[in-house]
C-alpha cells in the first residue's frame, strides 16, 4: 500500500481541519474531491511531509513520516506541486527544474536528461530558457508540474495542478497523469470533477476533514443519475456530498 | 558546485553580497569622516558606524534566508537542518570578512563592529524563525534603535550584556553576548527554518 | 474613498507601529528629561531631537506599507478598481501618516503635561510642535513612496538606517542647510523667529506632497512643480541659518531668591528657583565663610569675570528640570575649589586635587574619621580649614591654598 493513513487529525489553533481521517491508496491516479475547507490541501501537505500529523499515523511507500530517516528516504521518491507555487523569478525554467532535481538527489549524471524529460512531459521545452517571471499562469503551473516529476517519483502529490491550464493543456495533462499512474501512485487534489472523471482510477471524497466516500470514477458518475449538475460525474459528486452532509 | 550556485542565486546572494560590499565601503568612509571631526574624541567617534553598519549588514544578509519555494524545498531529501546551519554560518563569515577592514583597531572600532555584526545577525536569524525572513529586520533594527538611543543618550550608559552593542571592542562580556546571540540564532534557524505561512 | 481610508486605518501596518513608536519616543524623552521638563522652549526643541529616532522608524514602517501591494501580488487586482492609483496610495499612506502622527503627539502631549508642572516662563511653542508633526507626515510620505518605488525587502530597514545617519549627520553639522533637517539640534537659550516654525512646517508638507505626487501616473508631472515650491520655501530657512535664532532677553534675565548666598536663575527657569536656592543654601549652611559666598550670589549662568567672587558660575544643567544632586555638587565646588581663568589649569595642581576632598566634605558633611587631605582632623578642624581656604580658592591664589593645606 503506497499511502496508509490511520486516525489522522490536524488542527490550526482551535479549528480541526482533519478529523481522525483514515485512507489507504495504492498505485494509480487518485482524485481528492471535496468542497472548500474540506481539508484537501491540508491532507496533501501532510502527505508531502510539509505538515506533521497531530494525531494518527501516516505511512507512505512503507515509511513512517514521523521518523526522520524514513522521511528522508520517502522524500527521495516524492514529487509535490503545492497549491501556491513559489518560484525564483530570476531563474530560467530549466534552472528551476534543475535546482529541484539537485535537491531531490537525482544523480548528477542524470540531471540534464531528467530535466529535459520533465520539460518535455509538460510541453515547456520551447520556453526552457525563459525566466520564470516572464511565464504566464498556466506555464508556471506546468513548470511546477515539471519539477514535481523530475525525479520520477513513486508518490506524486498534485494540489490543483490544472488551475490556469488551457483546455488543450488540460487534455495533455490528463494523458500525462494516466501515464504516471501506470508506474506510481498519484494523488490529485482538485475542484474540477471532470479532471477526476477522465484521468483518475480512484476517487476520494473529503468533507469536514473526513473521508466520506471512496470509489472509482465510474462509481462516482453512477451515484447521481437524477441529481443536479451538468455531467454525470458532477451529479454524482453533488449527490454524494449531500448524502454525506445529511 | 552547480547546486550551490543555484542555491546561492535562489536566495539572492549575489545582490546581497554587492549591497553589503557597498555598505562596508560607505561605512569605511563614514568612519574616517567621523574620526576626523575635531569635536569627537578618537575612542568613540566611530561608535555610530559600529552600530548602524552592523544593523545594515545583518538585515541585508538575513534577507537571503527567504525562499519563495520553501514549501517545495522542505519536501526534498536534503538535510535541511545542516544546510540552514551552514547557510547561517556562511552569512556570519561573509559579514565579518567584509566588515573586517572597514574600521581600524580602536576602542569602538574593528572588534566592536565585528561583534555587533554577528550579534545582530543572530537576532535576525531568531526573528526569521519567529516572524519569517521577510520581517527578520524588525528585531535587529528595533533592538539597535532601542539600545543605541536609550542607553547611548544617557550620561552613564548601562554596561550590562543588554547593551553589548555600545560596549568597547575589548569588552569580553559584550563579545560573549554577541557570540551567544549568533549561536542561538544559528541554532534556532537550523532547527526551525522559515516560519510556515499557515 | 472614505471606506478605503477606514479600512487602511484599521488594517494597515501603521496601527501596529503605534506602540513601538510611542515606546521609542518615550525612551528618548526619558533619556534626557532635564532638557525639556522645566522649559517650554526645551520641550519644543526636544520634540525635534525625538524625530531623529521616531523619523527613521516611521520611514521603515511606511516603506513596508508602501511595498505591500507588490509583496502581496495585489497590484493588478487594485489597478483594475475604479479608484485612481494616487487616491488609492493616499488611502494606504494614511495608515503610517495618521498613526505615526498620533503616536508622536501622544508622547509630545505626555511630555507637555510634565513640562506644564515645572515651566513658569511663557507657554508651549505650538508652532514648533506643529512643525515637528509636519516632519512626521513627511517621513511617512518619503518612506511610503520609497517602498512603493523600490519593492525590495531590504528597502525598509536600509532606508531607516540611511535616514538615521542623515539626521545624525545634520544634527552635528553647522551648514545653514542643516536647519532644514527635522532633527536639527537647536540652542536651548535661543528662540526662533516667528516665521521659522511655520516655514519649516511648510517645507516638510511640501516635501511630502512632492514625494506622494510621484506615485500617480498623471500626478507625477506635478511633482517637479511641488519640488520647486519646496525649494522656494526652504530658501529663507537656508539663508537665515542660525540668524533665525536669537537670545530672548526677557527669558535670560536673572531672577534672584533672598537668603545667603543669594541664588539667581534665568527667568526661563524661575519656577525652579525655590528648590535650587534652597539646595545651594542648605549645602553652604553653617560654613559662615567670611566674605565670599555668603555675601555674593550664585547664578545659573556665567556673567562677568571668573576669578572674582562677584559672579559665580553654577554648572548644573538647568535647561530643563534641575538635577538637584548636580546643584549640590556645584554648590560645594563653588565654596572651596579654585576659580581660575587664563593659562592656569588648576586641574593639574595638587591644590585642586586636595580641594576635591574639601568639596566632598562640604557636600556630604560626613562624620570623622576622614581620609585623604582631611585625614586625622576633627570636624571642627575641617570647618576651620574650609573657611580659610575658601577666599584663597575664590581668588585663584593657589600659593595661599597650598600654604594653608601645608600649615595644617
Amino acid at each position: 500500500m503506497s499511502v496508509r493513513v490511520n486516525g489522522l487529525s490536524l488542527a490550526y489553533r482551535k479549528t480541526r481541519v482533519l478529523d481522525k481521517l483514515d485512507l489507504s491508496l495504492d498505485g494509480g491516479v487518485h482524485g481528492l474531491l471535496g468542497p472548500n475547507g474540506a481539508g484537501k490541501t491540508t491532507l496533501v501537505r501532510v502527505l508531502a511531509t510539509v505538515l506533521a500529523p497531530h494525531e494518527g499515523t501516516v505511512r507512505l511507500l512503507g515509511n513512517d513520516v514521523t521518523n526522520r530517516r524514513e522521511r528522508t528516504e520517502l522524500r527521495r521518491r516524492l514529487g509535490y506541486l503545492p497549491q501556491q507555487l513559489g518560484y525564483f523569478p530570476g531563474f530560467t525554467v530549466r534552472e528551476f527544474v534543475e535546482y529541484m532535481a539537485w535537491l531531490k538527489e537525482v544523480p548528477a549524471a542524470r540531471v540534464p536528461a531528467a530535466v529535459d524529460d520533465a520539460l518535455e512531459r509538460v510541453d515547456l521545452t520551447a520556453r526552457a530558457n525563459s525566466r520564470m517571471r516572464t511565464l504566464s499562469g498556466g506555464m508556471l503551473r506546468r513548470a511546477g508540474i515539471a519539477q514535481a516529476v523530475v525525479n520520477n517519483p513513486d508518490l506524486l502529490l498534485l494540489d490543483e495542478p490544472t488551475a490556469g491550464l488551457d483546455p488543450e493543456q488540460r487534455v495533455g495533462f490528463r494523458a500525462l497523469l494516466r501515464a504516471l499512474g501506470r508506474e506510481s501512485t498519484v494523488v490529485v487534489s482538485t475542484h474540477l470533477v471532470e479532471d477526476v472523471a477522465s484521468a483518475c482510477t480512484g476517487v476520494v471524497l473529503l468533507d469536514a476533514g473526513q473521508v466520506k466516500w471512496t470509489g472509482t470514477a465510474d462509481e462516482l458518475a453512477a451515484a447521481g443519475v437524477d441529481g443536479v449538475g451538468d455531467t454525470p460525474s458532477e451529479r454524482g459528486y453533488l449527490a454524494l456530498l449531500r448524502g454525506a452532509s445529511a | 558546485m552547480r547546486l550551490l550556485l543555484l542555491y546561492a542565486r535562489s536566495r539572492g546572494a549575489p545582490t546581497a553580497a554587492l549591497v553589503v560590499t557597498a555598505l562596508c565601503l560607505a561605512g569605511a568612509g563614514a568612519g574616517q569622516w567621523l574620526a576626523a571631526r575635531p569635536t569627537l574624541d578618537d575612542a568613540s567617534a566611530r561608535l555610530p558606524v559600529t552600530v548602524a553598519l552592523a544593523v545594515a549588514v545583518a538585515v541585508v544578509l538575513a534577507g537571503t534566508l527567504f525562499s519563495p519555494a520553501d514549501e517545495i524545498e522542505r519536501t526534498t531529501p536534503r538535510p535541511w537542518q545542516r544546510w540552514r546551519a551552514a547557510h547561517a554560518t556562511t552569512l556570519a563569515t561573509i559579514g565579518t570578512t567584509l566588515a573586517w577592514p572597514v574600521l581600524p583597531v580602536a576602542v569602538h572600532g574593528q572588534a566592536a563592529l565585528l561583534r555587533n555584526t554577528v550579534g545582530l545577525l543572530g537576532l535576525a536569524l531568531m526573528a526569521a524563525v519567529l516572524v519569517g525572513p521577510r520581517l527578520a529586520w524588525v528585531l535587529p533594527l528595533g533592538y539597535a534603535a532601542a539600545v543605541y538611543l536609550f542607553e547611548g543618550l544617557r550620561d552613564s550608559p548601562d554596561r550590562g550584556a543588554f547593551t553589548f552593542l555600545l560596549q568597547p571592542g575589548a569588552s569580553r562580556s559584550a563579545l560573549a553576548a554577541g557570540l551567544l546571540l549568533l549561536v542561538l540564532g544559528i541554532g534556532s534557524w537550523a532547527k526551525a527554518g522559515q516560519r510556515s505561512l499557515v | 474613498m472614505n471606506r478605503a481610508l477606514g479600512i487602511e486605518l484599521r488594517r494597515g501596518v501603521g496601527v501596529w507601529a503605534t506602540g513601538p513608536l510611542i515606546a521609542a519616543g518615550t525612551a528618548i524623552a526619558l533619556a534626557h528629561p532635564r532638557a525639556w521638563a522645566g522649559d517650554w522652549l526645551g520641550w519644543g526643541y526636544y520634540l525635534r531631537i525625538m524625530l531623529i529616532v521616531v523619523g527613521p522608524l516611521l520611514v521603515a514602517v511606511a516603506a513596508w506599507q508602501g511595498g505591500r501591494e507588490r509583496r502581496r501580488g495585489l497590484v493588478e487586482l487594485l489597478d483594475s478598481t475604479s479608484l485612481s492609483p494616487l487616491r488609492r496610495s493616499l488611502a494606504a499612506y494614511t495608515s503610517p501618516a495618521v498613526w505615526g502622527s498620533l503616536a508622536f503627539m501622544v508622547v509630545a502631549a505626555a511630555m507637555g503635561a510634565v513640562t506644564a508642572t515645572h515651566a513658569t516662563y511663557a507657554g508651549p511653542p505650538v508652532l514648533l510642535a506643529l512643525s515637528a508633526v509636519a516632519a512626521v507626515v513627511m517621513f511617512a510620505a518619503l518612506g511610503f513612496v520609497a517602498g512603493r518605488l523600490l519593492p525590495w525587502r531590504g528597502t525598509a530597514p536600509l532606508l531607516a538606517i540611511a535616514t538615521y545617519v542623515a539626521l545624525g549627520a545634520a544634527a552635528y553639522g553647522h551648514a545653514p542647510a542643516t536647519y532644514l533637517s527635522p532633527g536639527v539640534q537647536l540652542s536651548f537659550s535661543q528662540s526662533p523667529a516667528g516665521w521659522w516654525a511655520p516655514t519649516t512646517a511648510s517645507v516638510f508638507v511640501s516635501m511630502a506632497a512632492t514625494a506622494l505626487l510621484l506615485i500617480g501616473p498623471r500626478s507625477r508631472w506635478l511633482s517637479p512643480a511641488a519640488l520647486v515650491l519646496t525649494v522656494l520655501l526652504a530658501l529663507p530657512v537656508i539663508r537665515a541659518g542660525e540668524d533665525a535664532f536669537s537670545v530672548d532677553a526677557a527669558a535670560e534675565a536673572l531672577v534672584c531668591a533672598d537668603g545667603s548666598p543669594r541664588v539667581c536663575l534665568t527667568q526661563r527657569h524661575a519656577g525652579q528657583l525655590p528648590e535650587v536656592a534652597g539646595t545651594v543654601q542648605q549645602v553652604l549652611a553653617g560654613l559662615d565663610i567670611a566674605g565670599p559666598i555668603n555675601e555674593q550670589r550664585v547664578d545659573e549662568k556665567y556673567e562677568g569675570e571668573q576669578g572674582t567672587l562677584n559672579t559665580l558660575y553654577l554648572g548644573a544643567d538647568l535647561h530643563g528640570h534641575a538635577d538637584l544632586q548636580v546643584v549640590r555638587e556645584d554648590a560645594a565646588n563653588l565654596a572651596v575649589q579654585p576659580h581660575c581663568d587664563g593659562p592656569v589649569d588648576p586641574r593639574n595642581d595638587a591644590e585642586f586635587s586636595a580641594s576635591i576632598d574639601l568639596a566632598n566634605w562640604v557636600r556630604d558633611r560626613p562624620q570623622p574619621p576622614y581620609s585623604g587631605v582631611l585625614e586625622g582632623r576633627s570636624e571642627q578642624e575641617v570647618l576651620t580649614l574650609i573657611k580659610a581656604v575658601a577666599p584663597a580658592a575664590a581668588r585663584c591664589d593657589l600659593k595661599a591654598v597650598r600654604a594653608l593645606l601645608d600649615a595644617s
